[in-house]
């Protein structure tokens, strides 16, 4: 299998995956020409999630 | 008019015009490749009225608005990803006040950056989690009834509870480590990331181990037989794979 048949057989990631990875690693630039979100606190996101599932949750259950 | 700025999604190197025909940036914005040296940078131009930092720090809260800026700003990694082959994702919401000001960073930056592109050429993320089922703290062994009904009994007991649960974190780091240690040894690289909340997993067993590895994509298919030979190993553990991905996780800057 390629380089390439092996990326189109990729799987879409989850949100809570990919707020870890854009908000947690990656390429950060700062400066004074660069508006970033670099110091963003992961725990607060992850939060942020946890209180939206369970009002989701409670929600349904209605 | 309102005051704009250049969103950056990724850098890579050698990217063919035309190759993102049909992506479009945030907002539906064109995106356009900016190029410094041998190295380029896909943009959009945002409103800083909506991008601002003042405006970022309040849309921040809203995990509406971040799911839909995530989502969107993975499309555009993964396209570069496809259509060069190379990318290097950029934090989410990094925004330049002009063109200029992005090859001046892309310039500033350039050993850095060729660095992390030379890292991770050729080579995906995978994702790997271990849950582990809580073990039932088993209160009643070995005390017989007469003897639960007085206060040492009972306070005995309790330490005993408190003990085993202690020990089942302990098994469980030992455990999570173990799994960590042979999955990364079929890697290039690797990065443990904070367990994720059960309630957000959807799994009813704790996440112990929440794992990223770079992996060449000539190995990937010796990666997975790491893989399923721990999940025969270790029956009690259930392991989750993702992948491959781009690489998120391993383009973080040396000096950042």
């Amino acid at each position: 299998m390629n380089e390439v048949d092996a990326r189109l057989q990729s799987q879409p990631i989850s949100v809570v995956d990919l707020l870890d990875r854009l908000l947690g690693t990656g390429v950060v630039l700062a400066g004074e020409v660069v508006i970033s979100m670099a110091g963003v606190d992961l725990v607060q996101v992850h939060l942020a999630a946890v209180i939206r599932t369970v009002t989701d949750e409670l929600e349904t259950m209605r | 008019m309102a005051e704009t700025g250049a969103y950056i999604y990724a850098a890579c190197r050698r990217i063919e015009p035309g190759a993102l025909d049909g992506i479009t940036g945030l907002r539906d914005a064109p995106l356009r490749i900016l190029h410094q040296r041998d190295l380029a940078a896909v943009v959009s131009t945002v409103d800083l009225d909506e991008f601002g930092e003042e405006a970022l720090r309040h849309h921040f809260e809203d995990l509406d608005w971040l799911e839909q800026v995530a989502r969107r700003h993975d499309e555009v990694i993964r396209a570069v990803w496809l259509a060069s082959g190379l990318v290097a994702p950029f934090r989410l919401a990094t925004i330049c006040r002009t063109d200029d000001n992005v090859r001046e960073r892309l310039e500033t930056r350039y050993d850095e950056l060729t660095r992390a592109l030379d890292r991770v050429e050729g080579r995906s993320e995978w994702s790997v989690k271990a849950f582990l089922p809580a073990e039932p703290v088993n209160a009643a062994a070995d005390t017989d009834d007469e003897a639960a009904s007085t206060g040492t009994a009972y306070l005995l007991r309790r330490r005993r509870e408190l003990d085993q649960r202690q020990q089942a974190a302990v098994d469980a780091d030992a455990i999570a480590e173990a799994i960590h240690h042979e999955v990364a040894v079929a890697a290039q690289a690797c990065r443990r990331l904070p367990p994720q909340d059960r309630r957000l997993t959807g799994y009813a067993d704790p996440m112990i181990l929440n794992g990223s590895y770079l992996v060449d994509d000539r190995d990937a298919g010796s990666f997975r037989a790491v893989i399923d030979q721990l999940v025969a190993q270790r029956p009690a553990v259930q392991l989750m794979v993702d992948g491959p991905w781009p690489p998120y996780s391993f383009t973080t800057l040396e000096s950042t």
